[in-house]
């Protein structure tokens, strides 16, 4: 439907925001973290369609490491992201483009952006790539958990909604005793860089997009790419990825 | 006009027939023969039955009558040769097929923009199909600062480790006041003054 250039990016309100990413977002779960969200439109229309919320790292400490000499309030992460089948083809990348410049333009200490794709449920990271984001590291998925048939985040259950065996977290438990098991797939690493020295300040190396395929870690739509290719005969990942957006990547 | 193949299709058709709809309208329309009656505009423009129209197609029905109206009578189609079971069945099939078919939101959306949809769609409910209409909010304030010198730690401890703990926060704090600490809480105070104490030795407070 239509073009991504008529799509508007505009601040909303958390609460809309939330409402939006629980609606349309694969894990129907917010994070408190959120401290700024930006809300996509079709031009001329009020219906939100789309959201960005950015907000601290869960782990900020460590995650500041990841550019040299970063203030404490430096960076921040794009925590989730969700988009309505209704907005154009492409409108991710646009949406996130804009959002990038209006942080840059607004908040000028902001220096870089970090954000995960969920390859183990969701996708690779296409729309990152397609909107200038760096690839930083690919890891085996750790965090999120198999356990009674449903997919759970290893912090949820280590935190204290559930039990404590002998004072060990529960996934621990969990884990070792193989009531639950990690999700196979892979978490993504990127990094946008705003101000320019950042770049140069990036303590890890930047891995070639290549690397996603290499390693096995290609993932589109919640779909391992090898399992699509033999579902729909599609020759390369290319060819269903490129600047095509995912609907909902994290 | 006497065939189907003379009719355009609604090119503001707002609902979409799901497979499992298309092939119900086609199968009734194959096992007790065409009812409905479909609705034109003077141009032989769908106005209402799209589905049926595609399902006749599949069905191989392709002889259409058409009756002209104002709109100030109600045009009946009287069936006739149906059993009593191919009635209670072509019943259930109108009212289902209905059921599974659904709205094209890209469609709607398009409509409601163009037109106002509130004497058949109340709000709330063009807000589950469409999304909510939201206002534009303040960016908010980021703060730019430094990170506080201040953090919280938190550790499991077992009942009798909580018990000792305790007992070693009260006995750091018997030792006086936490003059030059830049940190205004007494147990954090108290429990630095036990790790300087087990790092550094004890001679500054002359334990033993």
């Amino acid at each position: 439907m239509g073009l991504a250039k008529q799509i508007v990016v505009k601040p909303i309100s958390g609460k809309d925001a939330n409402a939006l990413v629980k609606r349309l977002h694969y894990s129907k779960a917010v994070m408190a973290s959120s401290q700024l969200h930006f809300g996509v439109f079709l031009r001329g229309n009020k219906r939100l369609l789309g959201a960005m919320q950015f907000g601290s790292s869960i782990d900020k400490r460590k995650t500041q490491k990841l550019v040299a000499d970063t203030p404490w309030n430096g960076f921040l992460e794009l925590n989730r992201m969700a988009f309505d089948e209704l907005l154009p083809r492409n409108s991710e990348s646009r949406a996130i483009s804009i959002a990038l410049k209006l942080i840059k333009k607004n908040y000028p200490h902001i220096q870089w952006i970090i954000s995960f794709a969920d390859g183990a449920q969701c996708g690779d990271g296409t729309i990152y790539r397609a909107s200038g984001f760096y690839l930083t590291s690919i890891k085996v998925n750790k965090q999120m958990l198999l356990w009674k048939g449903k997919v759970i985040a290893k912090k949820t259950l280590d935190s204290g909604t559930y039990p404590r065996i002998n004072g060990r977290y529960y996934s621990g438990y969990l884990l070792e005793t193989k009531q639950a098991t990690p999700l196979p797939g892979f978490q993504l690493r990127y990094v946008y860089f705003l101000h320019p020295t950042a770049k140069e300040r990036l303590t890890v190396p930047i891995l070639p997009f290549s690397k996603i395929k290499e390693v096995g870690a290609s993932m589109y739509k919640g779909i391992n790419i090898k399992e699509r290719l033999k579902q729909d005969q599609v020759s390369t990942p290319d060819k269903i990825g490129g600047a095509a957006p995912t609907q909902t990547l994290q | 006009m006497t065939s189907i193949k003379d009719l355009k299709g609604d090119h503001k058709n707002a609902r979409k027939r799901t497979d499992r709809s298309a092939t119900l309208i086609k199968e009734s329309l194959e096992k007790f023969g065409a009812a409905r009656s479909i609705v034109i505009d003077e141009d032989n423009r769908i106005l209402a039955g799209n589905g049926t129209i595609e399902g006749a197609k599949a069905a191989g029905i392709k002889n259409l009558r058409v009756i002209e109206t104002d709109g100030k009578e109600i045009i009946a189609v009287k069936r006739i040769g149906l059993t009593e079971e191919d009635k209670v069945g072509l019943a259930l099939a109108d009212n289902r097929t209905s059921d599974l078919s659904e709205w094209d939101r890209e469609m709607l959306l398009k409509l409601s923009e163009e037109n106002d949809l509130s004497p058949w769609f109340e709000e709330e409910d063009l807000d589950a199909l469409l999304g909510e209409g939201v206002e534009e909010a303040d960016l908010p304030d980021l703060d730019d600062g430094e990170k506080e010198p201040f953090q919280q730690m938190s550790f499991v401890l077992h009942d009798e480790q909580v018990a000792l703990v305790n007992e070693a926060i009260a006995k750091s704090k018997d030792f006086g006041e936490f003059t030059n600490s830049l940190n205004q809480n007494s147990n954090g105070n108290a429990l630095a003054r036990i790790a300087e104490l087990f790092i550094n030795g004890s001679e500054k407070y002359g334990v033993s």
